[in-house]
């Protein structure tokens, strides 16, 4: 380096002193190391997201209340009404209300998460940080969202004849847990999704048998009576699971199975794998 | 996916030397700042679920599309205190280098070493458009990695710098260009990168903001910084930079004195 004559060659194997080697993907502690240095920029890019959501329309946030109770307005005409589940389930409105807005938040946690690299594309080609902060800082703004929800759910099921108990102070802490889950598959996902776009085709449809699979809008127990296997393995996927958990919690008994709580707690452990893929992704998000 | 005779092959194209290398005049113990060796850059065209015409898909079953080599095999050295010029023509690739410095577009092959996280300031829109100037410079200096306190200790210097303190609470997607590139220069410029690289953005600001800018551009080189500067305006070039690198159509074509570097550049252009 010292030879001005010509231009300084690179030794591949002893990079230069103090340089160190630029788009290389830096190692797991780094990474979490990093990611969590910049935790506030994830903190303040969901908040202000959560500032402008609402905006661009004149009902503005009552969008936010009145979409999934549009949903549910609907199912209970098909559902309710059409297939008469309104006769078989007590309490079917507080019973559908609870499936509709707890299950909205797993899916727009998991549908936010996937768009969350491959939708900032901007972002990811001017501004360096780990590119995990995106899929978690669109969960955080989904979250946020949701509780504000589940806030207005508790008080739309007392109008629909539920009655308060202390059990209702599980519904954060398993709203908490369905996020988590929700937001590991998600990163899984999000990854994908940057190499193979037509997984954001595909999703909706995903999302959609999730949905049906997941008991929002009829009782899976008394669909699925005379099938006790498959009953049982469809209520240990997080959708039917946090579905029943929260009925349990919000309705009373008879909604969940004892072993579906120690099941509550495993789920959310696809956080691990989640933040593995994404960052096994490093440092390749820029050619989206 | 494109059939195998479309993929491009890094280094198959016969070796096309520079006009000219001529090596920066720094003392012998200088240190290298940002390191770049024979990098390659491709966009694959057909990866990503990018639009693709139908015409694009009957030319490259006759294999006539290829991946976009947006750098092919680009080498050089910057060091301390340098401010250097990138120029040439629109596609040739400058963006693409400095995305590539910044860690932010991955090589195809080659190396890049740097001494720092370089930072980009380019000409794209805030991080959220709708928030206000206020906002949006708490977001961007933490997206840089400064934390609350060292903002709160810097955000009137960013303020002051961009000259917008009568706006600062408007959203941001209210103001202009111009206003907008002042307000992302004060924040890019508020985290003191050690190694600073401005694409384009200051053609979009006024006199005075120039005048400003370059004040600061100076100052964060002599702050043994590396500052490298992409712009279409020559005067920029040859009146803030002592070095100058030519890349014209993904390949280094000269790099020496930035007066040498533009006059060449300017005697292809008339050549057309």
């Amino acid at each position: 380096m010292t030879d001005t004559t010509q231009q300084p060659r690179i030794d591949p194997v002893r990079p230069p002193f103090g340089l160190r080697p630029v788009g290389k993907r830096p190692r797991a502690v780094e990474y979490i190391r990093d990611s969590w240095a910049r935790r506030y920029f994830a903190l303040r890019f969901a908040f202000g997201r959560v500032r402008l959501t609402g905006e661009a329309t004149r009902l503005g946030r009552l969008w936010l209340v009145l979409n999934p109770l549009l949903n549910a307005a609907v199912y209970y005409l098909v559902f309710g009404v059409l297939f008469s589940q309104r006769k078989n389930i007590p309490h079917f409105i507080a019973f559908l209300l609870i499936g509709v807005f707890i299950f909205r938040i797993g899916e727009k946690t998991l549908t936010a998460a996937n768009a969350s690299i491959s939708g900032n594309k901007d972002v990811i080609q001017s501004l360096s940080f780990p590119r995990i902060l995106l899929p978690i800082s669109a969960g955080i703004f989904e979250l946020a969202l949701g509780m504000v929800s589940a806030g207005i759910l508790l008080v739309m099921i007392l109008f629909a004849g539920a009655r308060p108990n202390p059990y209702w102070l599980l519904l954060p802490v398993i709203i908490l847990l369905f996020w988590l889950t929700s937001l590991g598959m998600g990163m899984i996902l999000a990854r994908i999704n940057t190499q193979v776009r037509d997984l954001g085709e595909l999703l909706p449809f995903l999302t959609r048998l999730w949905l049906y699979g997941s008991g929002v809008m009829y009782s899976l127990q008394l669909l699925l009576k005379d099938h006790h296997t498959i009953y049982v393995l469809i209520s240990a996927q997080p959708g039917a699971l946090y579905l029943d958990l929260a009925r349990e919690a919000l309705m009373g008994p008879g909604y969940a199975m004892w072993w579906q709580v120690p099941l509550a707690f495993a789920w959310p452990l696809l956080m691990l794998p989640g933040m593995w893929f994404i960052w096994r992704g490093e440092p390749n998000y820029g050619r989206v | 996916m494109a059939g195998s005779e479309d993929v491009y092959t890094i280094g198959s194209e016969a070796p096309v030397e520079p006009d000219l290398i001529q090596p920066p005049d720094v003392p012998a113990d200088t240190p290298v700042t940002v390191a770049v060796e024979d990098l390659y850059v491709i966009y694959k065209i057909t990866a990503g679920g990018r639009q693709v015409t139908r015409r694009d898909r009957a030319a490259m079953k006759r294999g006539r599309v290829q991946d976009v080599v947006a750098l092919k095999g680009v080498s050089f050295s910057l060091y301390h205190g340098q401010t250097v010029g990138v120029v040439g023509g629109n596609g040739s690739g400058k963006s693409t280098l400095l995305r590539a410095i910044g860690g932010l577009t991955p090589a195809a092959s080659g190396r890049i070493y740097t001494n720092s996280q370089a930072a980009l300031l380019g000409v794209h829109s805030a991080l959220l458009p709708g928030l206000s100037g206020r906002e949006n410079i708490e977001l961007g200096c933490l997206a840089m990695g400064l934390t609350p306190r060292d903002i709160e200790e810097r955000y009137q210097g960013i303020v002051e710098f961009s000259g917008l303190e009568q706006f600062i609470d408007l959203p941001m997607n209210t103001y202009s260009s111009g206003m907008g590139a002042r307000l992302r220069f004060a924040i890019s410029t508020a985290a003191r990168p050690k190694i600073m690289m401005v694409d384009e953005a200051l053609a979009v600001g006024d006199t005075k903001f120039r005048e400003k800018s370059r004040a600061r551009i100076e100052e964060m080189r002599g702050d043994a910084g590396t500052v490298i500067l992409v712009s279409h305006n020559m005067a920029d070039i040859t009146d803030m930079c002592s070095r100058a690198i030519w890349i014209d159509r993904g390949r280094l074509r000269a790099d020496g004195p930035a007066d040498v570097v533009v006059e060449m550049y300017q005697a292809q252009q008339r050549r057309g």
